[in-house]
C-alpha cells in the first residue's frame, strides 16, 4: 500500500507535467503561427457606425510589413440545410461575406473540398469547421447544397478550425461580390484580419488604425489574438506550479506511509536485526538495509507512477486535440523525488533498526 | 593443537540492567576458556546465564569488568571492529533456531559470511560443505518450513560452524527439540568439543551438561562452581 501511494504521488507529478508540457506546446504552436495575426474592428466611438471602410483592406495591403489581409462583414442570411427547415433553426451559423484569402490570413488551411476563389461572385459557399459539424457536411457528401438567404448556395469545401478567428469556425464564408450583387452586403467590413511578417505584429499595430481610419483613427480598435494565448499560458503555468506543490504534498504524505510501513517492519523483524548482528553486521550494515529498503519500496512505486502518468497525459493530449509532451523532466523529476522520499522516510526506522541491542532482539531465554 | 591457549577471558566482570529497580544480573564473574574447551553453563532461570552468553558472545557489553577476545579487549573496540571481531571468531547457536523464513538452508548458512570478504562461490561451497558435515547435503533447497526442528537445529549448527569460529556458543540448543533429536544435537556439539573450537553451552539439561568436559554454575549473577577448579579470581 505504501507502495501504491508513492505511485500515486509520482503519477500526479508525472501527468501534470506532461499535461502542462502538453497544452503548452499546443498553445505555444499557436502563438508561434498566430503570433502575427491582428484583428481590426470598428469601434463606433465617434460615427455611429462600427462599420469599416470598404477601402481599408486595399490601404492596409499597401503597407509593407504586411504579407496579407482579408475582410468579412456578417450578413442578415440564415443557413439551412434545406428550404424546409424552419427559419428559426439557424443552429447559430452566422454568414459571413468574405474577400481576401481569408482562411490563410487567419491560420487556418481547407480540409477538404475547394476554398472560395478571391473575388467570388458565384452561388457558392466554405464552412467553418464548427458550422460543417452542424449542418452534418463531411468529406463524403461536399460539394452540397444548403439553403441560404433564399436561395440555394453550394458548398465546395470546410476549413480547419481557426484558434485564434472563432467567428470564422462558426461561419458559412461567401465570396464578397456574392452578397454584394444581391444587395446584402453594406459596401464595408466589419472585421479586417491581418497578417504581417514575422516581428513586425506591433510596428504594424501601432499604424493600422489611422491606415484603416485616417479622419477618426479612435473609431479603430486592433487586438493582437496571440496575447491572450500568451497570457492563458502563464496563467497555466502558475496552476500548474500549483498542482505539483500538491503533488509533491501527497509524495509527503505517502513518504509517511514508507516510514509506517517500514518502523512496523523493524518491530516485526527484531529476532532477523539481532541475528543478523550476532553474525556480524555493524550498525551502519542494519542501517543500510532499511534505507535500501524504503529506497524500493519508493522507486517500484515511481516506476509504476511513471507508467500511469504518462498514460494519463497521453490519454489528456489525445482527448484535447493537443501534442503529447513526453515529460522527461517530469519523469525524472519524479523518480528523484521518490528515492528522495524513499530515503528519508527509511532514516527514522533505519536509526531505530541500528540502535537495537542485539540481545535484546534475540531475547535469549533467562 | 594450542588445547591451553586462552580464546575467551572474562576478568572482574558485572552487568547491571538500569532501570526503576536496578537489576545486578552479574557479579564479578571471571572465567577463562581455552581453544577445544567444552563447557557448560548451568543455573536457575534468573541465575543470569543468557546475560553471561551475550556478554561472552560480544551482543551487549558488561557494566564493569573486561572481556577478551583472542586477546582483544573488546570494551576497547569500536561497534563495527566488536561486529567484525564477531563475524569471524564467534558462531551462535540458539534455542528457537532463528533461522531466515524466506531463506533456503543454503542460503541461512551463506549468511553467516555475509560480511566476509569471499565470492559468492566461495560462500555457496562452504554452506554446502558445513550442511553435508551435518548431514542436511540433500536438504539444500529446503526452507525451514519443510524442514523438521531437529534438522533446523542442524541448519544452525552449520551457519554456527561454517566460518570455523574459535569460539561456539549456544544457549539451550535442545530446549526446543524431542529426546531423539536432541541426542542428535548432542552428538554434534560434541564433535566441535573435539574440534579446536571452544564450544559454550547454556543448558538446563544435564545430558548435555555430563557430555561436556567443564561445567560452570551461576547463582544470582555470581559464578558459584567452576568443575575446571575454583572460579578465576578467587
Amino acid at each position: 500500500m505504501s507502495c501504491v501511494g508513492i505511485a500515486i504521488g509520482v503519477a500526479a507529478v508525472v501527468a501534470i507535467l506532461g499535461i502542462a508540457q502538453s497544452t503548452t506546446a499546443g498553445l505555444l504552436n499557436q502563438l508561434y503561427s498566430l503570433q502575427d495575426l491582428l484583428t481590426v474592428n470598428g469601434s463606433a466611438v465617434t460615427s455611429g457606425s462600427s462599420n469599416l471602410p470598404g477601402y481599408s483592406l486595399a490601404t492596409v495591403a499597401r503597407l509593407g510589413p504586411v504579407e496579407s489581409v482579408s475582410g468579412s462583414v456578417q450578413l442578415t442570411w440564415t443557413v439551412r440545410r434545406n428550404a424546409l427547415v424552419p427559419s428559426e433553426y439557424t443552429a447559430g451559423i452566422t454568414v459571413l461575406a468574405v474577400s481576401g484569402n481569408i482562411a490563410n490570413t487567419v491560420g487556418a488551411h481547407l480540409l477538404f473540398g475547394r476554398a472560395l476563389g478571391p473575388r467570388n461572385s458565384l452561388p457558392v459557399a466554405v464552412l467553418g469547421y464548427q458550422a460543417a459539424q452542424l449542418l452534418a457536411v463531411n468529406r463524403q457528401n461536399v460539394p452540397c447544397r444548403i439553403w441560404m438567404g433564399g436561395r440555394w448556395v453550394v458548398v465546395t469545401g470546410v476549413l480547419s478550425p481557426a484558434p485564434l478567428a472563432a467567428q470564422i469556425n462558426d461561419s458559412a464564408l461567401v465570396g464578397y461580390a456574392f452578397a454584394a450583387r444581391d444587395g446584402a452586403a453594406p459596401g464595408g467590413f466589419d472585421t479586417l484580419y491581418v497578417r504581417t511578417q514575422a516581428g513586425a505584429a506591433s510596428g504594424v499595430l501601432s499604424i493600422l488604425p489611422a491606415t484603416v481610419e485616417p479622419l477618426s483613427p479612435v473609431d479603430v480598435l486592433v487586438s493582437q489574438p496571440s496575447a491572450g494565448v500568451a497570457a492563458e499560458i502563464a496563467a497555466r503555468t502558475s496552476l500548474d506550479n500549483l498542482f505539483l506543490a500538491l503533488a509533491g504534498v501527497g509524495l509527503i504524505v505517502a513518504g509517511l506511509g514508507v516510514a509506517n510501513t517500514l518502523t512496523i517492519a523493524v518491530v516485526e523483524r527484531r529476532p532477523e536485526i539481532g541475528l543478523r548482528r550476532a553474525l556480524g553486521a555493524t550498525r551502519r550494515d542494519i542501517a543500510i538495509q532499511f534505507i535500501t529498503a524504503g529506497v524500493v519500496l519508493a522507486l517500484g512505486g515511481a516506476l509504476l507512477g511513471v507508467a500511469l502518468g504518462l498514460v494519463v497525459g497521453a490519454m489528456y493530449a489525445w482527448h484535447s486535440g493537443v501534442p503529447d509532451a513526453l515529460p522527461l523532466l517530469g519523469v525524472g523529476a519524479g523518480c528523484g523525488a521518490a528515492v528522495l522520499v524513499g530515503v528519508a522516510a527509511g532514516i527514522f526506522p533505519a536509526v531505530k533498526a541500528s540502535r537495537l541491542p542485539p540481545s535484546d532482539a534475540l531475547r535469549l531465554d533467562p | 593443537m594450542g588445547v591451553n591457549r586462552p580464546v575467551l577471558q572474562l576478568e572482574a566482570v558485572g552487568k547491571e540492567f538500569k532501570g526503576r529497580a536496578g537489576v545486578l544480573a552479574l557479579r564479578d564473574v571471571s572465567l577463562t576458556v581455552n581453544s577445544g574447551e567444552s563447557l557448560a553453563i548451568t543455573g536457575a532461570t534468573g541465575s543470569g546465564k543468557s546475560t553471561l552468553l551475550s556478554i561472552m558472545g560480544t551482543l551487549d557489553r558488561p557494566s564493569t569488568g573486561r572481556v577478551r577476545v583472542q586477546g582483544s579487549d573488546v570494551s576497547h573496540l569500536s561497534d563495527s571492529s566488536v561486529s567484525r571481531l564477531r563475524a569471524k571468531e564467534i558462531g551462535f547457536i540458539f534455542q528457537s533456531f532463528h533461522l531466515l523464513s524466506r531463506f533456503t538452508a543454503l542460503a541461512n548458512v551463506e549468511e553467516a559470511l555475509a560480511y566476509s570478504d569471499l565470492s559468492r562461490d566461495a560462500k555457496r561451497e562452504m554452506a554446502a560443505v558445513a550442511l553435508a558435515d551435518v548431514g542436511l547435503g540433500q536438504r539444500l533447497e529446503h526452507l525451514p518450513s519443510q524442514l523438521s526442528g531437529g534438522e533446523q537445529q542442524r541448519v544452525a549448527i552449520a551457519r554456527a560452524l561454517v566460518k570455523r569460529p574459535t569460539i561456539v556458543l549456544a544457549d539451550e540448543p535442545t530446549g526446543n527439540l524431542d529426546r531423539a533429536a536432541a541426542d542428535n544435537i548432542l552428538e554434534l556439539l560434541a564433535g566441535i568439543g573435539r574440534g579446536r573450537a571452544a564450544l559454550l553451552v547454556v543448558t538446563h539439561d544435564e545430558t548435555i551438561a555430563r557430555a561436556l568436559t567443564r561445567v560452570v554454575r551461576l547463582e544470582s549473577g555470581i559464578l558459584i562452581s567452576d568443575s575446571a577448579g575454583p572460579p578465576a579470581g578467587d
